[in-house]
């Protein structure tokens, strides 16, 4: 004899079904959303800040066999992500104002100096735009889905967790 | 303004919508009672959740003037203050369901021991009731809501009898379990109101990684779906959406006699009667709420002659730990979404191993994120930037671990909600300062937390990224508060009985986590559900019998 318990369950899954095909569906839905891109308009940057980013954060995620961070528009989304922020917009467009004085050539090993530095404006404007860039770059389709791999946030019938035998025990 | 006094008394008010509320709603309209619910927001549709959105569209769609479901309360809108030099995050959601609406889900019983250790170490009151008092309803919640685990209970987490299949663990969390059991440390399979199956006719988990945001197939649990529609099916709910409840009122005799609400979008103020008022409205604005209702019966504010009500604020210190599993770098990426959050748990063990400790109480660690994350924030802990860079965060990604302990926090006199001399709010009532620091005992704590996420790592021969010992995530971020209108025997130093209800005030009653005296290492919500049930029993039962 099946339990009240085991009962419910069997009702339940059969008066389901609709619902979880719905969730695929709606799924679905939310992930064709994407409209085609419109462009951008800067919030606060300049247009020649706005180069200049995609140059710098560029050096700090460069393209290999797989997009940079020029290719993923990180400059883009740095600008958005601080649109509200004063105090940080004045500390990036001040480093900028700075690194644009150096060659393009020099700008990596002006960076790499900076690095070594953090207490110092220039080390506080790397470790800003390396951070804004990695936020931005793994964020992005071509940084998280094409360079990492990720194609999670999806429907999945099942998760399986770990399945390598040398992981057990 | 003139004020909106509708002449209908209610049996019951219950003010606030989440656990709690939903919870006492629920339990007394099935029992025939007609409740009022006053909810601080509106329903939150879940066909707008941006549960499927994915990261790069996310801002761009914001950017694009789209909007995802507002869940958090705007600081603008009810705002709260804090000494300069002691912030505390005060998380907030108003709306139908409140916080359970992306709540983290995790489902862990108290045992025996959490309820007792503060009448035998003396800090600061006893619980006024024991695991076997809870545990029946503790059976019931879970077979109401559905809550996955394991069969691996532990001394400090009991009660798995009714339990959904577990998710498996990831890479990482295996490895983590490995490495644990190398040093004696047990990690359980964890444990949360999330559907790993059908359960009660609601559809299970699909595993999209983003409890987050909502679940759009109400596949955990939450107030609104869960319990509120239930009880509205009843006819004996109603509930009045964007009623920012103010104060409790009281008749001649100091009883509670209505609740002043002010209505979100007009501004206008309401009073309402009822016979009962149940306060549910989270820690620290039930807390405001009861401070700043203040009659000639109740200078102090309304069941607080003793001056308990807004003291022992308490809840949790926790910090977080990263590293990258050898076995796991350089692998191929795989889906790791799973439950939103960690499946795995680590129980409080520090009763176990013999050692005499200079502080009371403990923690427990839960573990986050594992594997691949929608992005890759600790690579701005790697050194460098260009190529190397960029491999370096790539063979690291499918490796990453966390780990979260949380410690419990002390409940002591002077952490407190105030509502004296604090600037008013937009419907003209006064805000709450919170006035909140860890003491000595969590600072002996601390170390034997970092410890020991440490320990884990090094015999996981993992590589650690980069932290800052004794670093601490802020005050408040737990979410976890508790212990301002705490319950307890002695009527001189708690505000509640055991079950929920004033000393002073038979009519009154306070169901959330304000109640419980102690914060533990756990997350309250599963408690709450089965304190909130089994007050509102009791009360069901005073009324029946007539005695209130």
């Amino acid at each position: 004899m099946k339990s009240r318990r085991q009962a419910i369950q069997s009702a339940a899954a059969l008066t389901l079904l609709p619902v979880v095909a719905n969730a695929q569906e709606h799924h679905q839905a939310q992930a064709a959303s994407g409209k085609p891109a419109r462009p951008y308009k800067a919030k606060w940057a300049t247009p020649a800040e706005m180069k200049l980013l995609g140059e710098v954060s560029e050096i700090i995620i460069p393209k290999t066999d797989t997009p940079g961070a020029a290719d993923a528009r990180v400059n883009e989304f740095i600008d958005y992500t601080l649109q509200s922020d004063r105090k940080r917009q004045a500390e990036l467009r001040a480093g900028l104002r700075r690194i644009a004085k150096v060659k393009p050539a020099g700008r990596a090993s002006w960076l790499s100096h900076a690095a070594e530095k953090p207490d110092t404006a220039d080390g506080r404007f790397f470790t800003l735009i390396k951070d804004l860039t990695i936020d931005g770059y793994y964020q992005s389709q071509q940084g998280l889905a094409q360079e990492l791999g990720w194609h999670g946030n999806t429907y999945l019938p099942e998760f399986k967790g770990c399945t390598h035998p040398e992981h057990q025990g | 303004m003139q004020v909106i006094r509708p002449p209908q008394v209610h049996d019951v008010i219950i003010i606030g919508s989440g656990a709690a509320g939903g919870m006492a709603a629920w339990n007394l309209t099935r029992q025939g009672i007609n409740v009022l619910m006053l909810d601080a927001g509106a329903k939150f549709r879940r066909g707008s959740f941006w549960t499927h959105v994915k990261p790069w569209d996310w801002w761009r769609k914001i950017d694009a003037g789209e909007r995802p479901p507002q869940f958090y309360v705007d600081l603008h809108d009810s705002p709260y203050e804090t000494p300069k030099e002691h912030p505390f995050d005060l998380i907030r959601v108003w709306g139908r369901g409140g916080k359970t609406n992306v709540w983290g889900r995790v489902s862990l019983r108290y045992s025996d021991h959490n309820f007792e250790e503060p009448a035998r170490d003396g800090w600061e009151i006893p619980w006024p009731i024991r695991y076997k008092d809870i545990s029946p309803y503790y059976d019931k919640v879970e077979q109401l809501i559905g809550v996955y685990g394991g069969s691996d209970d532990q001394d400090f987490l009991p009660g798995s009898k009714y339990h959904l299949p577990p998710p498996p663990p990831r890479c990482g969390e295996r490895l983590l379990m490995k490495a644990a059991r190398g040093i004696g440390l047990k990690i359980v399979n964890g444990r949360r109101a999330v559907l790993t199956r059908e359960h009660n006719g609601r559809a299970r988990c699909h595993y999209c990684g983003s409890c987050g945001r909502g679940c759009d197939v109400s596949a955990f649990f939450n107030s609104s779906d869960y319990l509120l529609e239930p009880a509205l099916q009843t006819g004996k709910l109603t509930i009045i959406d964007n009623a920012v409840a103010a104060r409790v009122l009281n008749d001649e005799n100091g009883l509670a006699s209505g609740v002043q609400y002010f209505d979100r979008n007009t501004r206008q103020e309401h009073q309402v009667k009822g016979r009962i008022v149940i306060v549910a409205a989270s820690c620290v604005d039930s807390t405001r709420i009861l401070l700043n209702s203040k009659s000639r019966q109740h200078p102090n504010g309304i069941g607080n002659s003793n001056d308990i009500v807004g003291r022992y604020l308490c809840e949790q210190v926790r910090f977080h730990m990263y590293g990258f599993m050898p076995e796991l770098i350089g692998t191929a990426t795989q889906n790791d979404d799973g439950i939103g959050g960690e499946h795995i748990y680590l129980p409080r063990y520090n009763h176990k191993d013999g050692r005499k400790r200079d502080y009371l109480r403990g923690f427990g660690m839960q573990f986050w994120g594992c594997g691949a994350q929608m992005n890759a924030t600790f690579g701005k802990k790697l050194p460098g930037f260009g190529v190397d860079l960029k491999t370096a965060i790539k063979k690291r990604y499918p490796a990453l671990v966390a780990l979260h302990p949380y410690g419990e926090v002390l409940p002591r006199r002077e952490n407190r909600i105030t509502v004296e001399g604090t600037p008013n709010d937009r419907y003209g009532v006064p805000i709450s300062r919170i006035e909140y620091t860890i003491g000595e005992n969590e600072r002996k704590m601390i170390p034997e937390m970092y410890d020991a996420a440490e320990s884990i790592l090094r015999a996981a021969k993992a590589e650690i990224l980069p932290f800052e010992r004794g670093w601490l995530d802020n005050m408040g971020s737990a979410i976890h508060e508790h212990g301002t209108v705490r319950m307890g025997a002695d009527p001189k130093r708690s505000a509640l009985n055991g079950f929920c209800q004033f000393h002073e005030v038979k009519n009154l009653f306070c169901v959330d986590g304000a109640a419980f005296p102690t914060a533990t290492e756990k997350n309250p919500t599963l408690s709450i559900l089965a304190v909130a049930w089994r007050a509102s029993d009791y009360l069901a039962q005073e009324m029946k019998s007539g005695k209130l």
